[in-house]
């Protein structure tokens, strides 16, 4: 209860001040008098005893200033005083006042912008359900490096990074893909998507470029989305020859359809290809893909319907994407099973996904490497950073 | 703890205080009034002590000090403290 005690003489203090200071005055005019009347008992005349008085007691002003620092008024009283005197001179000089507000201003604003900026790509988290226990699958071949510079092998869309501990690349093919997501002991959903990049979206007879990804069947449910409106695309829907639907980001929903509440059921042309949207992704969820700000996909399509896609330029020779192990195209994350560790995962040990040599890209040097799969966190995201993978563990 | 010891009897004022120190001590312990009011702020501060304006008895307005609650146990550490301390310098002072 001291500070209680303390806070209220503090607040007397201040708040009753002139009180106070009469009370300062009373107590040293009575100190003065005393002395003085000692002073007199002693045999000195009056103007003596008052002055030997004054010197021994060593000024009343003085001694009052110093009762007051005691009571640690004269700091906020200081302050305000102070605060007026630099607001007086500031009045005086408008040209350097208006100088150094707009430097102020301008270094807080550009502080901020980086911060914010940083905040989005380096900590923010997915905006999903339990993100800590999501994690990327990379695959990495053995090797020694001999320069010690990560590099990134840039093969079509593909990156390959060059890391300390070989080849290292964040793309995966279908067949990879469908071994992790049958009852891994490890994972509790594994998921894969893939950027399907810009395509021509026609909505209520309006066209315009939109982003999309292609993503699998479990992509919501394994991410934990709950959609805005309508229902998620489901294992139903990612099938060859599935009726082929959509889900609309929340932007999208926005913009072009109004924000409709019935929006599913709604008929959209993708590349001149109908699809039925079914459902809305909610507000700010921008998938688990790194994206620039703006640039975060408006639809999102079933894997399989990547098919019917390609098939509209005949010129290029596809390969059934779903079964070549030789096309690297999907990124997949996993939930890890709650209480599964970083040891756990060390231990569990798939097949190897691909033990042929790729034929069709450059590495082919490899050939005879096996390539394992390895997970990284990705809390925020799959990361297309140049940078090795953070402490891959084996498959 | 010397202030609050002679506060601790009765109600004193800043000269009385003093002057009534010096006289226990047989005038060794010489107390400057200028370090002594300020010190009595210091200590009303800190809530050991509380001051009232009173009048004398020769009829005029002086701040009387009492003891508060807190300024008694305040005063009982200090002592104690003292006592420890001073046994001890006095138990190496003595050595033989």
């Amino acid at each position: 209860m001291r500070w209680l005690h303390k806070l209220r003489l503090r607040l007397r203090s201040l708040v009753s001040r002139a009180q106070v200071e009469r009370e300062l005055d009373v107590e040293l005019r009575f100190l003065l008098d005393s002395q003085i009347e000692e002073n007199l008992a002693a045999g000195m005349n009056s103007e003596e005893a008052r002055h030997a008085a004054l010197r021994s007691i060593g000024g009343l002003a003085h001694l009052a200033e110093q009762c007051r620092d005691m009571r640690r008024v004269n700091f906020l009283a200081d302050l305000a005083q102070d605060l007026r005197y630099a607001g007086r001179m500031l009045a005086r000089s408008p040209g350097f006042t208006a100088v150094a507000v707009v430097s102020l201003a301008l270094g807080i604003g550009a502080n901020t912008a980086i911060y914010s900026f940083l905040e989005s790509v380096l900590i923010r988290s997915l905006p999903v359900h339990d993100p800590a226990s999501l994690v990327t699958l990379n695959w990495h071949t053995k090797g020694r490096v001999r320069s010690g510079r990560p590099t990134v092998i840039k093969h079509g869309n593909v990156n390959y990074y060059f890391a300390k501990a070989g080849f290292t690349g964040p793309t995966l093919p279908f067949p990879a893909f469908e071994l992790f997501r049958t009852g891994s002991p490890v994972f509790s959903s594994v998921f894969a998507y893939s950027d399907a990049g810009s395509l021509n979206l026609v909505v209520h007879g309006e066209a315009s470029l939109t982003r999309a990804q292609f993503v699998s069947g479990e992509f919501f449910r394994g991410l934990g989305v709950t959609p805005a409106a309508g229902r998620p695309i489901d294992a139903a829907d990612d099938r060859a020859g599935a009726t082929p639907v959509a889900v609309a980001s929340y932007r999208l929903w926005q913009n072009r359809f109004g924000g409709t509440p019935n929006i599913a059921g709604e008929s959209i042309l993708v590349d001149n290809l109908a699809f039925a949207v079914v459902g809305v992704a909610p507000a700010g969820f921008y998938g688990p893909g790194s994206f620039n700000a703006g640039m975060e996909p408006d639809l999102y399509l079933p894997l399989h319907t990547s098919t019917l896609l390609d098939a509209s330029y005949p010129a290029v020779p596809w390969n059934d994407k779903f079964s070549d192990k030789n096309n690297y195209w999907v990124e997949i994350m996993g939930r890890l099973r709650p209480g599964v560790g970083i040891g756990r995962r060390k231990r569990f040990s798939a097949p190897c996904f691909n033990d042929s040599p790729p034929t069709r890209h450059r590495m082919t040097r490899r050939k005879r490497t096996c390539r394992r799969c390895s997970s990284s966190r990705a809390r925020k995201g799959s990361s297309r950073c140049a940078s090795p993978m953070p402490s891959p563990f084996t498959f | 703890m010397l202030i609050l010891k002679t506060v601790s009897v009765e109600p004193k004022h800043g000269w009385a205080i003093g002057k009534r120190i010096q006289q226990i001590s047989s005038d060794v312990l010489q107390v400057q009034q200028g370090s002594l009011y300020p010190a009595l702020h210091r200590l009303e501060q800190q809530g050991w002590i509380k001051g009232r304006m009173a009048a004398t008895e020769t009829g005029r307005q002086a701040k009387f000090y009492s003891l508060t609650r807190a300024g008694r146990a305040q005063l009982e550490k200090e002592l104690a403290n003292w006592a420890r301390l001073s046994s001890a310098v006095n138990a190496v002072a003595q050595m033989a």
